[in-house]
């Protein structure tokens, strides 16, 4: 059980930057080797801040420390974080449900298209 | 045909299924009978040990195919007929000769040779086997998921193949690699050749190559679905769930009566089966994987509203059936990888 959002957000990170591993494993092996680190967007500052700063914080001290390997693939720049704010985003339309102008918007943006 | 088994020996069930092969509008092409194992009487350690197989990740086959749209690579479809019957088996195994099969008398058995439908090994030893014959031909299994295969040569990707059990998707830049690939495969399989790839698990798959964009939809699925729930008449609704929804477990019945007016409401509908049917609908339908993610948390004991919700779900796939998930070069540029982190 998370205490707090930064922790949420964390692991919700820690799950993200796992599948973005894979992800590039597969696409290396396809010969499309990623040449810049990949761009992770997420809405929470604390979040992003406890990421990007290898030191420890006495309020994320109860985080499990297997959370961690982020920060050393921020280090290596295998993946860099970006901070968008709510409106934007997309994996909103995953974790909750949404007014109808911002669900249609977030399905668009999925590729979830109506035949033309 | 053995006389006898081997001191120690358990024979394996056998039964012979009958089949009526129908065409998609229900006219009879065939009669076909299966002989099979009754799986279920194989001891465990002795008859079978391993039985895993690997399938494709989903993940993989949109990667796969927005790959090869993006490349505008051909893209081809093959069926190995019969595929459980390829597989060698590791073990000694005898099985029971099924009823109005000529016999010579009670006492004789058949040793098996290879797999048989039935089988707790048949699926495992059939993509041992197939493995084996991609290997030969000089593919290698890539790292990130084993049913994917990719034939280099002189160091250019020529082959991608994804493997699903006996479907077998078959893409590369030049065609000729496909069909001398195809020609290969058929001498050790018998095998459909289904031409462009148009289907691939239930999934319809359309290409503008034009435009390096690929659609897939699941509409025959969701229309089978809305059937099968008797939702042909329901109200189109255009969001799968109200942005106040009050989905909690306080709405789960908790006394008899509760459950019976449960029952009562639900009618033939099995929750159960209805939240699994949906969950299949998210392979093309992200969009929906919240609220199925939702009402799939209330399975165990599911209350009007759940059930209710879980409907107006298909309400919603049934108002944007004709909705494709499209994969591709969605602008100009290079494939670049970004990610979205979220919680709730």
């Amino acid at each position: 059980m998370a205490t707090s959002s930064v922790e949420a957000e964390y692991v919700a990170l820690a799950n993200a930057t796992k599948e973005a591993i894979w992800l590039h494993t597969l696409l290396t092996e396809l010969d499309f080797p990623s040449t810049t680190a990949t761009m992770i967007h997420a809405d929470n500052q604390g979040c992003i801040a406890l990421a990007s700063n290898p030191v420890s914080h006495s309020r994320a001290r109860h985080i499990d420390i297997h959370h961690h390997f982020i920060q050393e693939y921020i280090e290596h720049r295998e993946i860099r974080l970006n901070y968008v704010s709510t409106k934007d985003m997309l994996a909103d339309v995953f974790t909750k449900a949404l007014p109808h102008e911002a669900f249609e918007r977030f399905r668009n943006l999925l590729g979830i298209l109506p035949s033309d | 045909m053995v006389d006898g088994l081997p001191k120690g020996q358990k024979a394996v069930d056998s039964h012979i299924v009958f089949h009526k092969k129908q065409d998609g509008h229900e006219n009879l092409i065939k009669f076909k009978a299966h002989i099979v194992a009754k799986g279920f009487s194989q001891i465990p350690g002795e008859d079978f040990m391993d039985t895993f197989s690997s399938v494709a990740k989903f993940s993989t086959l949109w990667i796969f195919l927005a790959y090869v749209t993006y490349l505008d690579w051909d893209l081809y479809h093959v069926d190995v007929v019969t595929a459980y019957l390829h597989g060698p088996l590791d073990e000694e195994i005898y099985m029971t000769i099924p009823e109005g099969v000529e016999n010579l008398g009670s006492g004789y058995y058949w040793k098996l040779k290879k797999a048989l439908y039935g089988l707790k090994q048949a699926g495992r030893q059939w993509k041992k086997r197939l493995h084996e014959v991609l290997i030969k031909f000089g593919f290698i299994c890539t790292f990130a998921d084993d049913c994917l295969y990719i034939k280099r040569y002189e160091g250019n990707i020529t082959l991608l193949i994804l493997v699903y059990v006996d479907d077998i998707a078959i893409a590369g830049p030049d065609r000729c690699h496909i069909i001398s690939f195809k020609s290969f495969l058929g001498k050790d399989f018998e095998i459909t050749d289904l031409g462009e790839l148009k289907h691939m698990l239930g999934v319809l798959v359309t290409r503008d190559r034009s435009r390096h964009l690929i659609y897939l939809n699941q509409s025959a699925y969701i229309q089978r679905t809305i059937a099968r729930f008797g939702l042909e008449n329901s109200t189109l609704v255009s969001i799968p769930l109200a942005v106040k929804h009050d989905l909690t477990l306080s709405q789960s019945p908790t006394t008899e009566a509760e459950k019976h007016a449960f029952e009562d409401y639900a009618g033939d509908i099995h929750y159960l089966s209805l939240v699994g049917s949906l969950l299949f609908a998210t392979q093309t339908r992200p969009d929906i994987q919240f609220v199925v993610g939702l009402v799939a948390q209330f399975s165990n004991n599911p209350g009007i509203a759940h059930l209710k919700t879980a409907k107006c779900i298909l309400c919603y796939l049934k108002s944007t059936v004709d909705y494709n998930l499209v994969l591709g070069k969605r602008e100009e540029g290079k494939f670049n990888l970004v990610r979205w982190s979220d919680s709730n």
